[in-house]
Formats: structure tokens, C-alpha cells, sequence
């Protein structure tokens, strides 16, 4: 077989990559972790709403300083996070995926620049970059102030060009649209259902 | 027992060495072998053979991680094993699939033939230190530990259909890697 060598040199791999993958420092009991669903981008909206876009203008490491999250001390392995690079949605943060039918005219088209962070506690470390052109829509009865829909031109990490997902502002008050709001997960409420 | 004195213990020709080994590492070595062969009887065997090839190569090896030393032993052990199986048809299916999920990575390429083995593993270490720490561990649980897939959605919680796309996305950004170093033409 032609990837006998491929395999062979597997095996033999450095000991300590062999040692990571059994000591369990990714099983989902070790600590509180948001699990990502496969087709959806989950936002951490209390991290988004005090980082915004500055998130991918700081370089490789995104360190908080003095700002205060208020959920207190949480691990998280790895977010995937996201933000409209420029313009009037550029502070807003992901909410859930809704549905086609709930939108309105398309407001304009947007580049988005998303990628996963590494977390613990209140530190961000950018792991990837990865930017797209994404189309925002007006959510029916919704004011534009308040939040907005995106959908994905292009297929990120860790979003689809099939759903659409709402950004929210996060100056805003968001009763409108409490629905589309992620919870908070840093508390170790457990994994985000699929 | 520490490793460092446990190895000691080799290099001293204490037979005790084998039985203490055994005991500390038993379970995880036929965890791997169990894995390879799907079979409890086979799989101790293995183990035997593995601590009798770790008694006979300790000396001169002085390994400063005895766990993983005997493990990459008895996956040797175990594939040997697998195949001689296979030969004569006793083989479970489960074995074959990440086997075939290799094979299709590497695909209509070839595997530079004078690459030696070693450079390769170091080569394919390299590269699993650029990729994000999960995207590694579900890697080396597939393709070094054989873990089924539901294994590792277990583990990790994850779902099937992530683990799957994580293993695809991996093995085709090492298949590009390999590629831009020489190894696969």
C-alpha cells in the first residue's frame, strides 16, 4: 500500500505529540468548554461586546489588559469568533442562525474576517485568520440599529454559506431580539446544544 | 515507580523491571493493541512480545518516557500481527478504515522513495505542531492510537461529523505539506 510508509512514520512520531492525545486535556469533562456545531458560528457575546473588531487589528496575541468580564474566571479551549471588517456593523456581535424567511432587503455587502482564538480565562490567543465577502440583511420589524442578518458568501472554519446568522449591537437594547442572543457559556453553563 | 528508575531496572537486568512495567502500563499498551486487532487474546500476546522486545532493547535504549516507548513497541507489535491476520483472512473491518483514510490521502501521489522513515515521522511532527491542538490530538488518537471515530467524538465530545471533517481537513493540509517538502511527489 502506498501510504504504508505514510503510516509507518506515523509511528514514530515525537513521543510528546503521542502523550498530548492521551492526557486528556480536550476531554469534555476537564473543564467548562463551549462545543461548536458544526455548520454554526457561535459567538462568546460578552468577549465580542468588549473586544469588537479590534480583535484582529491587535496581531497574533489578543491579551484583554484591564477589561472586565464579569463572568469571572472560565475556561475555554478554542472560539471560533467573527466581526464585519469595516462600517456600520463592524462592532456588532454574532447572535444564532435565523431563518430566511424572517428577512428583509439586503442592506449591503461586507467583508468579514473571522478565525479561532485559543481562551482561558480572560486571554485570547488568534490561532487562524480567514476572511470572506458576506452579504447584510434588514430582519423584518427588527431596526437595523439593533441587529442585522449576515450570510457567508464564502464558507468559513466554522460557518456555512447556508444559514444566516444575526449580528447584534451590542449599544443596543436587544429585547427584540433576546432570541437570537447567545448566552453567556463562559459561567460553565455546558456545551451549547447542537 | 518513576520511569527513570524503572528503565534503571532494565539496564540492571532486574526482571521485576517486566512485571512493574506491566502493571503501570499494561492496561494502556493493550488499549492500543486491542484497538489494532480487536481481539483480548492476540492483544496479550502482543503485550508479551512488547515487553519482551522492550527487555532486549533496554539496553542500550535508555527511553525517558517508558509509557510511550512500550506503546510505540506493541503498535509495531500489533500491526505485525494485524497483517499476518490479514493474511489469513482473521481480520476485523474496523482495522481497515484508517488505513484506507491514509491511503486516500496520499491518493495518486507517490511517497518519495529515499526519504528515509525517521525524516518522515520528524517531518510529520513538524507539522502537527502548526495545526490547532485539537485538530492534533484527534489526528494522533486516529492514526497513531486506531481509535474509532465514536471513540474520539466520546472523548472529546464532539460529534461524528465534526471529527470526520477535522480528520479530512488534517490529512489534506498534511498531504499539501508533504507535498511543498519533497516527500510526496
Amino acid at each position: 500500500m502506498k501510504s504504508d510508509k505514510i503510516r509507518r512514520a506515523i509511528g514514530g512520531i515525537d513521543d510528546e505529540l503521542i502523550e498530548a492525545a492521551d492526557s486528556g486535556k480536550n476531554k469534555k469533562e476537564s473543564r467548562a468548554w463551549i462545543r461548536w456545531a458544526a455548520p454554526a458560528a457561535v459567538f462568546v457575546f460578552a468577549l465580542a461586546a468588549v473586544f469588537g473588531t479590534d480583535l484582529f487589528k491587535k496581531g497574533p496575541s489578543v491579551t484583554p489588559g484591564s477589561s472586565e468580564i464579569a463572568t469571572g474566571e472560565f475556561i475555554v479551549a478554542e472560539k471560533f469568533i467573527y466581526s464585519v471588517d469595516a462600517g456600520r456593523f463592524a462592532a456588532y456581535v454574532g447572535g444564532k442562525v435565523i431563518a430566511e424567511t424572517q428577512l428583509g432587503n439586503k442592506l449591503e455587502d461586507v467583508t468579514v474576517t473571522g478565525g479561532w482564538f485559543s481562551v482561558q480565562g480572560t486571554h485570547l490567543t488568534r490561532l487562524s485568520e480567514e476572511h470572506v465577502k458576506a452579504e447584510i440583511f434588514e430582519i423584518k420589524g427588527i431596526s437595523a440599529d439593533v441587529a442585522v442578518a449576515v450570510k457567508f458568501l464564502k464558507k468559513m472554519d466554522a460557518a456555512t454559506t447556508d444559514h444566516f446568522y444575526v449580528i447584534l449591537n451590542p449599544q443596543a437594547d436587544l429585547t427584540p431580539v433576546q432570541a437570537y442572543v447567545i448566552p453567556d457559556e463562559t459561567q460553565g453553563e455546558g456545551p451549547v446544544p447542537e | 515507580m518513576s520511569d527513570e528508575i524503572l528503565v534503571q531496572q532494565f539496564w540492571d537486568r532486574n526482571e521485576e523491571a517486566i512485571t512493574e512495567s506491566k502493571r503501570q502500563y499494561g492496561s494502556y499498551c493493550l488499549y492500543i493493541a486491542e484497538n489494532i486487532l480487536h481481539n483480548r487474546e492476540d492483544s496479550e500476546e502482543c503485550l508479551n512480545d512488547a515487553l519482551l522486545a522492550a527487555w532486549e532493547s533496554i539496553p542500550p535504549q535508555r527511553p525517558t518516557n517508558l509509557k510511550i516507548y512500550l506503546g510505540k513497541l506493541i503498535r509495531e507489535t500489533a500491526i505485525s500481527r494485524w497483517r499476518k491476520n490479514r493474511a489469513s483472512k482473521r481480520i476485523a473491518p474496523e482495522s481497515v478504515v484508517s488505513l484506507d483514510e491514509l491511503e486516500e490521502m496520499v491518493g495518486k501521489n507517490r511517497v518519495e522513495e529515499t526519504v528515509e522513515e525517521e525524516e518522515l515521522s520528524r517531518a510529520i511532527s513538524a507539522f502537527l505542531r502548526t495545526v490547532k491542538e485539537s485538530e492534533r490530538n484527534i489526528f494522533v488518537r486516529r492514526y497513531w492510537y486506531y481509535d474509532p471515530i465514536e471513540s474520539i467524538c466520546a472523548r472529546y465530545g464532539f460529534t461524528k461529523g465534526k471529527v470526520s471533517m477535522t480528520l479530512k481537513r488534517t490529512r489534506d493540509k498534511l498531504a499539501e505539506y508533504l507535498k511543498k517538502k519533497g516527500y510526496l511527489l
